[in-house]
């Protein structure tokens, strides 16, 4: 096991620091009985969908600006 | 490896919400992140292999949620007011340094512009006054890592409070 402390200015200042911010600090009990009693929150059912769905509206604008712009146009022209 | 739920919460639970507390720098933070960690815990226990203790396990997660999200929020509130780090003012007045007590506040200052990864390594080795094996245990990174973490998170706080006493002398 290897450890190196030693009591510089910095090393001590930052000790002290913890010990001004964590010492004594408990979780409150309340967090605790809602973390006991509470389950995760589940996603919706149409969740896995959003991406499948922000696909589609994604090629549907597209198809809808390609559509309506001149491209189709020239290209059909050949 | 069976583990009850509760049991396992009721052994780490106060270890896991200090290292929040310190990792995020404010109680309102790590309420939420302490919560998420253990709706982890829950779903993923009984896939839990005992390759780790179970409180390393556990650690490991909180350090996962701590880092996805200070990265959702982009941000972190400070636990403590200037003033509040200050070291408590005895009855009598001794026991106070005022010249350490403004210091102290330029390391909370410090802490809070620390990258997640450097300020555990401060925790772990100054606070729990952990090994470097262990912590490396703790962080999933070889004993090299952590102590190259632990150099430049002094580099980073010695530079900060520089910039800090040159900025008060001017």
């Amino acid at each position: 096991m290897t450890t190196e402390h030693n009591d510089d200015e910095l090393e001590q200042l930052v000790r002290t620091h913890y010990h001004a911010t964590v010492d004594g600090v408990r979780v409150p009990e309340d967090l605790l009985r809602q973390v006991l009693t509470t389950t995760e929150p589940q996603r919706g059912r149409t969740a896995r969908w959003a991406p499948v769905l922000a696909f589609a509206l994604a090629g549907a604008s597209f198809l809808i600006i390609l559509g309506s712009s001149r491209v189709v146009e020239v290209l059909f022209s050949f | 490896m069976l583990l009850d739920f509760e049991t396992l919460m009721n052994s780490c639970a106060h270890e896991i919400y200090a290292y929040l507390v310190a990792r995020m720098g404010n109680r309102f933070d790590a309420d939420d992140v302490f919560q998420s960690t253990f709706f982890k815990v829950r779903h993923f226990l009984p896939s839990f292999r005992g390759d780790a203790s179970p409180t390393t396990w556990v650690m490991r997660i909180a350090m996962n949620e701590a880092s996805s999200f200070r990265r959702r929020k982009g941000r972190e509130l400070p636990l403590l007011t200037p003033g509040d780090a200050l070291p408590s003012l005895g009855t009598d007045g001794v026991g106070y340094d005022p010249v350490q007590a403004e210091t102290v506040q330029d390391i909370a200052a410090g802490m809070r512009h620390l990258p997640g990864d450097l300020r555990d390594v401060l925790y772990f080795y100054y606070y729990k006054e952990m090994s470097y094996e262990r912590i490396a245990e703790y962080v999933g990174k070889p004993v090299g890592t952590v102590k190259s973490r632990l150099f430049r998170a002094k580099e980073e706080l010695k530079a900060f409070l520089e910039a800090h006493r040159d900025h008060r002398t001017q």
